[in-house]
């Protein structure tokens, strides 16, 4: 289990929505102490940069030292994505497998943090011991499902930034698969964290967004919701495991982190469809 | 507590002053316009 926030604006963010942000990255902790990370675009007074910094302490201590480093240097943040990791994949002991993961093409620098384990290989080459990598490799090439279409569970934060100087933000993705993703709208701003403690609103199940148009695709059913009826139909009991189902089948346990596991494992056949919506604008801020 | 308790429980003030004094020797923030590959791995300015 691991923790994100992520916070996504057009302009600089007021100090309201700064103050959360920071907030909720310190709040993450709760899932995890292994290592904190956080990669963003700042902006001083006519220049944008990119602000990183990852290291094997909690975030209830870099995520003040940042907050207050960032200050000291006269940044303002428009966009973050930021982690609390408990490690699963790659000791957090090598800095490069603590979030965000970044990689670089020829164009572009990409960063990603994430909570969940993904099962699948997408990545060429390898960079770090992490899973997390190849969510990365996955949603380079592809558009914001990419996040939730890997086997496994996933709930992720992605941007990418022109690697030419100018630090353009040019893409700004979410997805949740299983693994919970909250969010809330502030003025000129757009807040996730895997858990808002009561603030936010969840993301619905294999849900992926565009961030910055507010675009968001869902396949219907959800895993979670096909193996809430199918467990129901079938009288099994069923219970969630921070986010993932788990059914119990006579002395069998298992977790549902595919459709793929319902069609195998309970016979059962699952139509699936996709469902989109546009869950927030993000307007400019009046700064 | 009970005098028989064998866990202590620590209550600073303090804690996250002297983690801040830690760090700012240990971790020095990337702030760039770009990035280079060992740059971009471990997230800390890399000595040529």
């Amino acid at each position: 289990m691991c923790g994100i926030a992520a916070v996504a604006a057009h302009d600089p963010v007021d100090e309201v929505v700064r103050q959360e942000f920071f907030r909720l990255w310190r709040l993450q902790s709760l899932r995890g102490t292994d290592a904190a990370g956080i990669f963003a675009v700042v902006q001083d007074r006519s220049d944008r940069y990119i602000y990183y910094t990852k290291a094997a302490v909690p975030s209830t201590s870099l995520a003040p030292f940042v907050m207050r480093d960032m200050e000291r240097r006269g940044l303002r943040m428009v966009a973050a994505i930021a982690h609390a990791r408990n490690a699963s994949h790659g000791t957090p002991k090598i800095n490069a497998n603590n979030h965000p993961i970044v990689r670089i093409d020829k164009d572009m620098i990409h960063a990603i943090v994430h909570n969940g384990n993904v099962a699948d290989r997408r990545c060429g080459v390898k960079y770090t011991g992490t899973d997390t990598e190849e969510l990365l490799c996955a949603v380079m090439d592809g558009g914001p499902t990419s996040l939730i279409s890997l086997s496994g569970t996933a709930a992720s934060a992605y941007m990418a930034v022109t690697n030419d100087g100018s630090v353009n933000l040019v893409r700004f993705y979410v997805g949740r698969r299983l693994k919970p993703l909250e969010y809330m709208a502030m003025p000129g701003a757009i807040l996730f964290a895997s858990d808002m403690y009561s603030a936010g609103r969840r993301l619905p199940d294999m849900t992926a967004c565009n961030v910055l148009t507010g675009d968001c695709a869902s396949i219907v059913p959800s895993i979670q919701d096909a193996a809430i009826e199918l467990a129901r139909k079938y009288g099994y009991k069923i219970s969630m495991e921070d986010g993932v189902p788990v059914i119990r089948k006579g002395r069998d346990r298992i977790e549902v982190t595919s459709y793929d596991v319902l069609r195998s494992e309970l016979k059962a056949e699952v139509k699936l469809d996709v469902k989109r919506a546009k869950l927030w604008e993000l307007q400019p801020s009046a700064l | 507590m009970s005098s028989g308790s064998k866990h202590k429980v620590v209550v600073s003030k303090r804690l996250d002053m002297s983690n801040e004094v830690d760090m700012q020797a240990d971790i020095e923030p990337v702030v760039a316009k770009s990035l280079d590959l060992l740059t971009a791995l471990f997230g800390e300015p890399c000595a040529a």
